[in-house]
């Protein structure tokens, strides 16, 4: 920990969840005296405690006395004198009125809207639904980066935010009546946007205080702090909905159909403009922006334009002096940031430590310039193996100096691909590199690519990250490589590059080298690896040497190298850990395919493995989270259950397919949201208009968009992309306005009050939190998409026929 | 046909009390898996009685390193390597190696001793640190129990060094000193055949055993990983002041020592702490000893930080050498020149590097050829 007074943490807990409890209160879901109740005794505990605490060390100090045990002593006087005056300060805010009577103040005029409430009441659901998956995403985004996450934390994240909002409108469907609805929801909302973008500037601060610099936090300690910081966001999201709906009584449809359409616009917004053109810390402010013109809507002027106007001042204010660059410097402690900015893939930061240029995504080091022996050995290792090779296919790391290293060749043609164009911009504008006329920048996916590609090439390096997630393990599979091999020439090489099996080989990297080597080994003849500061697969039809001392003297190549050169490079030594890598690798065969993305398995277990052998833990909740709601919710709720189960399930499945298959995900990311909740709209309102139509007919096509994948990933090789792309279009409409539908039907069916609708939606909201969580990190990696999407085909078709 | 009904019978307490039942079973059954390899005298095959430990009412307490873990009956030591069995502290690191490799001597890195030979490399698991960026996690944070092991007990492993060549055996990877009596024992062997004894280690040791150990050894490479006792709990959980009394006592032991030094951004790249830990080596008669400043690279928990910029290795090498330091090395780059002896006499180069491979320029039993001075190390 750096900050030995947690200060800002402590703060910020009281205060937030201080208001968060007047919010509750306000809705009636507790009342104001228990609230007030809870507030005292806290005082008085902190107020014992540190009078107390303060006392003893008086009594230490006066006489003398040298207890050992001091420093503790002191330390929590201090954190306990924090907590005591945060809340100190709310009390003096209940008695303000004592103080007020001496001091004048002038009320402004009350203000009156001009529309019908019921107008009122759906614009605030679709500011609700603006505002939630905007900060959702702003949020997961920034706490990716500050905790530097994987897929398994980002979807923790996910399912922790669904899991909230649902608690969150369980305790909103509680609300007592007689409540000023629109008051206290338009407070709920700008709560939500408040302790957002408090939590996105501050976040890093709150890391810097209880972790040290540039350490990796254990996941527990990440998903507690997620919870505790999500919660100010998360929570009110679901109870506003709650109060909500209450209020619209029969009308709750339309509610849902418009928050629906406020996710819709909010999704299409944020991915589609955007994070395109701020990073999150401006992006959260233009969100507050937007959601301030539309809540603006019902009053007259000057107040409608009033916060409008203010938060965009905060946006130019926050530019001009830097705040979210400085915001950052915090996360990244020591480096001089140089830039921050989003991507479709997440934020990238990039730092200067002297000449040294490091770019960071999603809060972990990609590459930095300099590294003069990786450069050389992903190269060289590879292109000395031919003794011309004229064309080089380069997937990313052109700009971490591999187009650098090709440029020492004679080369007809280099198509350097990068997947990322954020990276690819902020690499040109701070390497500075001049590349050589034969180079050709291509911005896109790779498979992609090679699939409107004619070229055949002589050499391919795949400078990718690692296969730790679903999206980079696309570069390692089965399928790619065979792709891959119709782009290239007889005696072509193809070059990765590992972390290194190091001097002992865990399970999980025995695992992940092996299949890895395994799935090389399907599609060509011969692999070998060469040990340097990373371990080098290649693999060709052709002959692959690794006497590389040897075989750089005969090319006579690498005379302006400065490490890569016969005498660095110790041939023996090269022999003996090339052996041993064999040896480790001999053991599991197992393919990488885009169906069974086993690598990925493997990665997160040994991710686990680093904060003790806790695999049990990670299958234990995945298997808890699925089976305790279905005990403890209403019987009559257990079916909307499985449907956000099974529609999350399946717009994760789909998300993740057209990732696969088209490398699209990021960039249709906002398209396929957006087909999502207009699917949740129109299935709510569709409700009132088709009550003919037989509800079993509406779950035949929830499960068929799950048959629908089944029989895409058995057919997908044979399919044009634009096909593929229109049948996950369709899928995910189908299934979206099934659960709409469902919705209302399971609400209707349940017998209506005004507490069901919200009741209902947070069924829907922890089955969804189940269904990411369980798919993503449990099914897929483990038994891979297909027999995923088999099992949840045929459990959530028994399950929702048989309950009727 | 499945029966929803019967599965709806099932209550809320019934379902928590099976499951707390099936969370029971579970951890029962792994307890006894790993009591199942216990044998009647010692904990399991690859175990010996520790050589430095003092029964105590709160258990044993082991004297082997500054923790002196207090270890009761059953329980593990915090380098995972030491358990209270039968009254007694046995270490569970005996015979089991679960990293043996072949390394250059360089690798360690030791430039000044037997330049150029190839050392028999082994390791256990376990480590008696918690280093963040620790190379060899996976076995210096795990148990015996949980690896995979050779058995390779000591007479085996000088047997072996010797067959392939090798003119040393080097404890190394993850933290010989945890592996003490394996260490020990197989040292006393190769002394024996005439095979060198090689310490790579982070030098947290108590002075009775590395006094014992002392004997043994011939030479050894020392993690000085900070300057900082605040950074040392922090960064790797020791202290340093039980680092640089093995420095101390080595030399004096005459032991051949070399220090490695890993520069990490923002934890111990600081030019005020460098300059303070070189002047320290320089006025504790270091000055002839050979320091290797090493450039870091994200791994295990420290992800979050670049790699060193080179300039900061290069500026570190000009404050050792401003203090009096007469061989600095930078390992992990590609500097021309970072691995090179250089006469700190005559300033000519005496033994060029590159990478693995070692060229001897012109030095003759010690003796720069270019001017006759002495370079201090152990050459043949």
């Amino acid at each position: 920990m750096n900050s030995p007074y947690f200060l800002v943490p402590i703060s910020l807990a009281i205060t937030l969840y201080y208001l968060l409890g007047s919010l509750l209160a306000q809705a009636g879901i507790m009342s104001i005296s228990t609230h007030r109740k809870f507030w005292n005794f806290i005082l008085l505990f902190v107020f014992l405690g540190c009078a107390v605490l303060g006392i003893l060390l008086t009594i230490n100090i006066n006489y003398k006395l040298g207890w050992d045990f001091v420093k503790v002593m002191l330390s929590w006087h201090v954190q306990l004198g924090i907590a005591m005056s945060a809340v100190a300060f709310i009390h003096t805010l209940w008695h303000r009125s004592y103080f007020s009577k001496y001091l004048s103040f002038k009320v402004l005029p009350a203000h009156r809207e001009n529309i019908e409430p019921k107008h009122l009441l759906l614009l605030l659901a679709f500011a609700l639904g603006l505002l939630s998956v905007s900060l959702q995403v702003l949020l997961i985004r920034q706490f990716t980066k500050v905790f530097q996450g994987n897929e398994f934390l980002v979807t923790w994240i996910i399912g922790i935010w669904m899991l909230i909002s649902g608690v969150g409108a369980l305790a909103g469907s509680k609300s007592s009546n007689g409540i000023n609805i629109k008051k206290v929801t338009t407070k709920a909302l700008w709560f939500m946007f408040g302790s957002a973008v408090l939590f996105i500037f501050i976040s890093g601060e709150i890391r810097q205080t209880f972790f040290p610099s540039g350490v990796l936090i254990a996941p527990y300690f990440v998903i507690l702090m997620v919870i505790l910081m999500i919660t100010p966001t998360a929570f009110p999201s679901g109870m506003v909905y709650a109060l909500l709906t209450k209020q619209a009584k029969s009308q709750y449809p339309t509610i849902y159909a418009n928050e629906a359409l406020g996710s819709l616009a909010g999704g299409l917004l944020l991915s589609l403009v955007i994070i395109w053109v701020f990073n999150t810390y401006l992006a959260v402010i233009a969100i507050g922006f937007v959601a301030s013109l539309v809540l603006a809507i019902p009053h007259k002027r000057p107040v409608k334009l009033l916060l409008p106007l203010t938060l965009l001042l905060i946006g130019i204010g926050i530019k001009v002096f830097n705040i979210d660059v400085y915001a950052e410097t915090i996360i990244l402690p020591g480096q001089k940031v140089l830039s921050v900015s989003n991507s479709p893939y997440g934020s990238i930061t990039v730092t200067g430590s002297d000449e040294q240029i490091n770019f960071f995504g999603n809060g972990a080091m990609l590459f930095g310039t300099q590294n003069t022996i990786y450069c050389e050995e992903t190269v060289h290792y590879a292109m000395a193996q031919r003794n011309t090779p004229q064309k080089v296919l380069l997937v990313s790391g052109g700009y971490a100096g591999l187009v650098d290293e090709l440029s020492k060749y004679k080369l007809l043609k280099v198509d350097y691909v990068e997947p990322n164009p954020h990276l690819l911009s902020e690499s040109k504008r701070f390497c500075k590199q001049s590349f050589p006329e034969y180079v050709k920048v291509i911005k896109g996916d790779i498979r992609n690519f090679l699939r409107k590609s004619t070229e055949r090439y002589d050499m391919a390096i795949i400078a990718t990250p690692e296969p730790t997630s679903l999206e980079q393990n696309r570069y390692y599979t089965l399928d790619f490589l065979k792709h891959l091999k119709k782009h290239l020439t007889k005696s072509a090489v193809v070059c990765y590059n590992l972390a290194g099996i190091g001097n002992y080989a865990s399970d999980p990297k025995q695992k992940t080298y092996s299949s890895i080597a395994f799935t090389l080994k399907r599609v060509f003849s011969n692999v070998e690896v060469i040990t340097g500061e990373r371990d080098y697969l290649l693999a060709s039809d052709s002959t692959i040497r690794i006497d590389m001392a040897r075989l750089l003297s005969e090319r006579n190549v690498c005379q302006a190298n400065l490490y890569v050169r016969p005498d660095y490079i110790n041939d023996e030594h090269i022999a003996l850990r090339n052996q041993f890598f064999h040896e480790q690798i001999a053991f599991t065969q197992k393919l990488n395919t885009d169906n069974h993305p086993w690598p990925v398995l493997q990665n997160t277990l040994g991710y686990l493995s680093m904060f003790g052998n806790r695999t049990w833990v990670l299958l234990t909740i995945g298997f808890l989270l699925l089976l305790i709601p279905l005990f403890f919710l209403q019987k009559q709720l257990q079916p909307m259950y499985i449907v956000g189960f099974t529609g999350s399930a399946v717009q994760t499945l789909y998300l993740l397919t057209l990732q696969i298959c088209a490398g699209l995900l990021y960039g249709a990311l906002g398209a396929m949201i957006a087909l999502f909740m207009g699917g949740l709209a129109a299935g709510s309102m569709s409700h009132g208009k088709l009550q003919s139509l037989n509800t079993n007919r509406i779950k035949t096509l929830l499960v068929a968009t799950l048959v629908i994948l089944i029989a895409l990933w058995l057919t997908m090789a044979y399919i044009a992309l634009w096909l593929l792309i229109a049948i996950l279009s369709i899928g995910t409409l189908m299934a979206s306005f099934a659960v709409g539908y469902l919705y209302v039907n399971i609400t209707e069916s349940s017998g209506y009050s005004g507490k069901q609708p919200a009741k209902t939606y947070a069924a829907d909201l922890l089955g969804s939190a189940a269904g990411i969580v369980v798919v993503t990190l449990l099914l897929i990696p483990s038994i891979g998409f297909i027999a995923t999407t088999t099992v949840l085909a045929l459990g959530a078709g028994i399950y929702l026929f048989l309950n009727g | 046909m499945v029966n929803v009904d019967a599965m709806k019978k099932i209550s809320r307490r019934e379902f928590l009390k099976r499951s707390l039942l099936a969370t029971g079973g579970l951890m029962a059954m792994r307890y006894l898996s790993l009591s199942a390899l216990a044998l009647d005298d010692k904990p399991w095959k690859w175990s010996r009685e520790a050589m430095f430990y003092t029964p105590t009412p709160r258990g044993m307490r082991c004297n082997l390193c500054p923790n002196e873990c207090n270890i009761r009956p059953g329980e593990t030591s915090q380098c995972r390597n030491r358990v209270n069995y039968n009254g007694k502290l046995y270490t569970i690191a005996f015979g089991n190696p679960c990293a043996v490799h072949i390394d250059p001597i360089e690798k360690k890195p030791l430039y000044h001793y037997l330049p150029g030979t190839k050392s028999f490399s082994i390791a256990t698991a376990g480590c008696n640190f918690g280093c963040l960026n620790c190379q060899n996690w996976e076995i210096s944070q795990s148990s015996p129990r949980e690896t995979n092991n050779a058995e390779l007990f000591p007479d085996q492993v000088v047997d072996q060094a010797i067959r392939n060549g090798c003119k040393s055996i080097a404890y190394t990877y993850s933290e010989p000193i945890t592996f003490y009596e394996y260490m020990y024992e197989t040292a006393g062997i190769a002394q024996k055949k005439g095979i060198g004894n090689v310490l790579v280690s982070n030098g947290y040791i108590n002075e009775e055993p590395l006094r014992t150990l002392a004997t043994r050894i011939d030479a050894a490479n020392i993690d000085l990983k900070s300057f900082s006792n605040d950074i040392y709990l922090k960064l790797n959980a020791g202290t340093l002041e039980p680092v640089l009394n093995t420095l101390r006592v080595l030399r004096e032991m005459n032991v051949w020592v070399e220090i490695t030094n890993l520069v990490i951004p923002t934890w111990t790249d600081d030019y005020t702490m460098i300059r303070k830990m070189c002047q320290w080596l320089a006025s504790n008669g270091f000055t002839e000893v050979p320091l290797h400043f090493s450039r870091f690279f994200p791994l295990y928990k420290l992800t979050q930080l670049p790699q060193t910029p080179t300039s900061t290795l290069i500026k570190a090498k000009e404050i050792a050498q401003n203090c009096g330091l007469k061989y600095v090395y930078i390992g992990n780059s590609a500097l021309p020149g970072a691995g090179d002896t250089i006469c700190p006499s005559c300033g000519k180069v005496v033994v060029e590097r590159r990478g693995f491979n070692v060229s001897i320029v012109n030095l003759k039993n010690g003796i720069c050829g270019w001017c006759g001075a002495s370079i201090n190390g152990r050459w043949s």
